[in-house]
């Protein structure tokens, strides 16, 4: 698997992300119900974007009867790593947190921190 | 605006006090009380900052006055007295009249009006600067993350989240979707709002509780909150106070919202809850983009924790809410703060007022807006030997010949009259008698509200001083000298000698705190021919080309009474 790739556009990007948070051995039906939820495409539009990520190899294509079955090729992980924080996005870290809510804000515990946190949890487990 | 500025100022205070008054009582009302009183408290000053209900003079009772103009008083010169005494006119001695008149406090007084105006362009400019990075950030960020957004496939989780907004009573359902870039679920959105979860594997019971805690936030409008808070803290960006109020109340955001989460819990799904935001402030698997790395330490996690489990026995506050936020908003109401020009009119709902900024403490010269009458008084007292005066006219206005005779409560020390002047102040209101001391009358109707200073030099010169917040240079000149008096009205415009006279001349402000003119150290000196005929009583002086005072929002002349001070 190639290493190094170049940033997808968006509209790839959707149906990589379809595959990686799907299942295994997508049909293009399966796809197309998934990036509808966020983007509505007709099916030939999926299907030509499809085959364009089949030759840049980032996704396979396998028979089955008259259907094609999906397979992502590059792993979410992997692809993530390509596109790591740009410059931009570093200078903005932190600027969504003022306009959303979020369970948790992640803190940076270090592992003894996180110990005692969890034996501070632990009494109002036990308190039950 | 300078009064717009002072109120700002006015009402960030009272907010930092406030705040500053939460965090103090926060430690002792930790024990007892939730974070429901601090959330509310916060809403109520957010509030009270954004509408301008204390702007208004009628509802303050205690009133902090800011002197910002120089008061003007124009002295009285008596022309009778001129003739005797225009050997001295002849040569512009303005050294003295410079040294004895200077509006001397003004300079202090003026510059904060300028003070204001710097003021309001660095508050603007940052106003400016920080929303565009704020909403920058907010745009590049809500770029990345819809861009790797997906649909929620889950069919579990879906479920949960149909059963969830069930149980809250929620009939329109934010949009579920997964972000894989995120580590923690996220609410988006004002209007309608989009529930992100990260692509981890959570429990039924996790994601149910998930869902009720981001829920919670939903339907307590958390995020029109967080924009109102955020807006304020843009609003007033130089108002420190308001970022720590903005911390804390995110986490007291956090803290209403477990405890709606705890409602629900039922057996240990309490622990199981704990346990997830363990979880998620713990993980950093993901490149964090989103990461509020506010860094808060365990203290603040404890807290929290604790502040859920005890959710059931601590109390409201409502009455602690509710009273800082009277506090504020009386406060507010009673107490204001404004520019004054150290002019004739006392405001009528004044009751207490002080000059706390005022560099010299003395009081404004006491001045009669009643008055209709320019009030004459004579003196007798003039330096440069007008001793002649008190026996030419009762009814002369004298004015001491000095130029010190200036009311603003500046001390003129160089002056031996300094006494007397102090008396003139006291005096000027009263008098209507002429009487050997001199002193400053309130000129009838001040047609603008700048203030000027008419005054006489040592050589019976008619020198005005005019001083203007606006405009850093005008010109003007005069167009004609009247006298007014007991003999009858007559143009004496010829007296004056026309090189100062005629012509537009052009005054630059200076740090004494008047126009100056050319290098004379005053400005508009006119000077009276020594041969002319002396006149006696009121003289009037009209001067063209003052539009360019105040702002421009007056006309184009003015007319002096000589000798009347000018009601600022």
């Amino acid at each position: 698997m190639k290493k190094n790739h170049k940033k997808l556009p968006d509209s790839e990007l959707d149906i990589m992300l379809a595959l990686w948070n799907g299942h295994p051995n997508m049909t293009r039906h399966d796809i197309e119900k998934i990036v509808n939820q966020k983007r509505t495409l007709a099916p030939t539009t999926i299907l030509s974007l499809l085959s364009r990520l089949e030759k840049k190899k980032a996704v396979s294509v396998k028979k089955d009867g008259n259907k094609n079955l999906y397979n992502p090729l590059i792993t979410q992980k992997e692809y993530r790593i390509t596109e790591s924080s740009s410059i931009l996005e570093k200078l903005y870290n932190n600027s969504l947190k003022n306009f959303v809510t979020s369970l948790s804000e992640g803190k940076k515990f270090s592992p003894d921190e996180i110990n005692e946190l969890k034996s501070f949890i632990q009494q109002f487990e036990d308190e039950d | 605006m300078l009064n717009f500025i002072l109120y700002s100022i006015k009402i960030n205070l009272l907010a930092a006090l406030i705040i500053f008054l939460t965090c103090i009582i926060s430690q002792f009302a930790k024990k007892k009380y939730s974070s429901w009183w601090r959330y509310y408290t916060w809403l109520l000053v957010s509030i009270g900052l954004i509408i301008p209900f204390g702007l208004f003079p009628q509802t303050q009772v205690i009133r902090i006055e800011v002197p910002y103009q120089q008061e003007n008083t124009a002295v009285v010169a008596d022309r009778a007295a001129v003739i005797p005494a225009s050997p001295n006119a002849a040569a512009p001695a303005q050294q003295t009249e410079s040294g004895s008149v200077g509006p001397v406090k003004s300079s202090f007084d003026l510059s904060w009006a300028i003070y204001a105006k710097y003021f309001l362009y660095i508050w603007g400019g940052g106003i400016i600067v920080i929303s565009i990075i704020r909403f920058l950030g907010y745009l590049i960020s809500i770029i990345i993350l819809r861009r790797w957004t997906v649909g929620c496939t889950n069919s579990s989780y879906r479920h949960a989240y149909r059963e969830v907004c069930k149980i809250r009573g929620i009939r329109i359902r934010p949009r579920l979707f997964i972000c894989p870039r995120l580590t923690s679920p996220l609410l988006l959105g004002l209007f309608r709002p989009i529930l992100y979860l990260p692509a981890a594997d959570y429990s039924n019971s996790e994601i149910k509780l998930i869902f009720h805690h981001e829920l919670a936030h939903y339907q307590n409008k958390d995020l029109w909150y967080k924009l109102l808070l955020l807006t304020v803290n843009t609003l007033y960006w130089f108002n420190p106070a308001l970022y720590l109020m903005r911390k804390q109340a995110d986490k007291d955001i956090e803290h209403l919202c477990d405890s709606k989460v705890m409602k629900t819990c039922i057996g240990n799904e309490h622990t199981i809850y704990h346990k997830l935001l363990l979880k998620t402030a713990v993980n950093h698997n993901y490149i964090h983009y989103i990461s509020a790395s506010l860094n808060d330490d365990m203290t603040d996690f404890k807290e929290r924790i604790i502040h859920m489990m005890k959710i059931n026995t601590l109390k409201k506050g409502r009455i602690l809410a509710f009273t800082l936020a009277a506090l504020f908003l009386s406060a507010n109401l009673l107490v204001g703060c404004t520019g004054k020009q150290k002019a004739v009119q006392p405001e009528d709902n004044t009751q207490v007022s002080a000059d706390t900024d005022s560099v010299n403490t003395t009081p404004d010269p006491p001045k009669e807006p009643e008055t209709v009458q320019p009030e004459r008084i004579t003196d007798s007292t003039s330096d440069s030997g007008n001793t002649s005066q008190p026996s030419a006219n009762n009814s002369n206005q004298e004015t001491s010949v000095n130029n010190s005779d200036q009311d603003t409560p500046v001390t003129d020390t160089d002056n031996d009259s300094s006494s007397r002047q102090q008396d003139q102040q006291q005096d000027e209101p009263a008098e209507t008698e002429s009487e050997t001391e001199s002193s400053r009358t309130v000129s009838p109707n001040p047609p603008r509200d700048s203030s000027y200073k008419v005054d006489t030099g040592s050589d019976k010169s008619l020198v005005v001083y005019i001083s203007n917040i606006d405009d850093s240079s005008f010109s003007f000149y005069m167009t004609e000298a009247t006298f007014i008096g007991e003999q009858g009205t007559g143009s004496h415009y010829d007296n004056y000698t026309e090189s100062t006279v005629l012509g537009s001349q052009t005054a630059q402000y200076n740090s004494a705190g008047y126009y100056e003119c050319n290098s004379n150290g005053q400005y508009f000196q006119f000077y009276y021919d020594s041969g002319s005929e002396a006149a006696a009583g009121d003289f009037s002086v009209t001067v063209s080309g003052l539009g360019g005072l105040a702002g421009g929002s007056y006309g184009d002349t003015a007319t002096f009474i000589m000798g009347l001070p000018f009601a600022g």
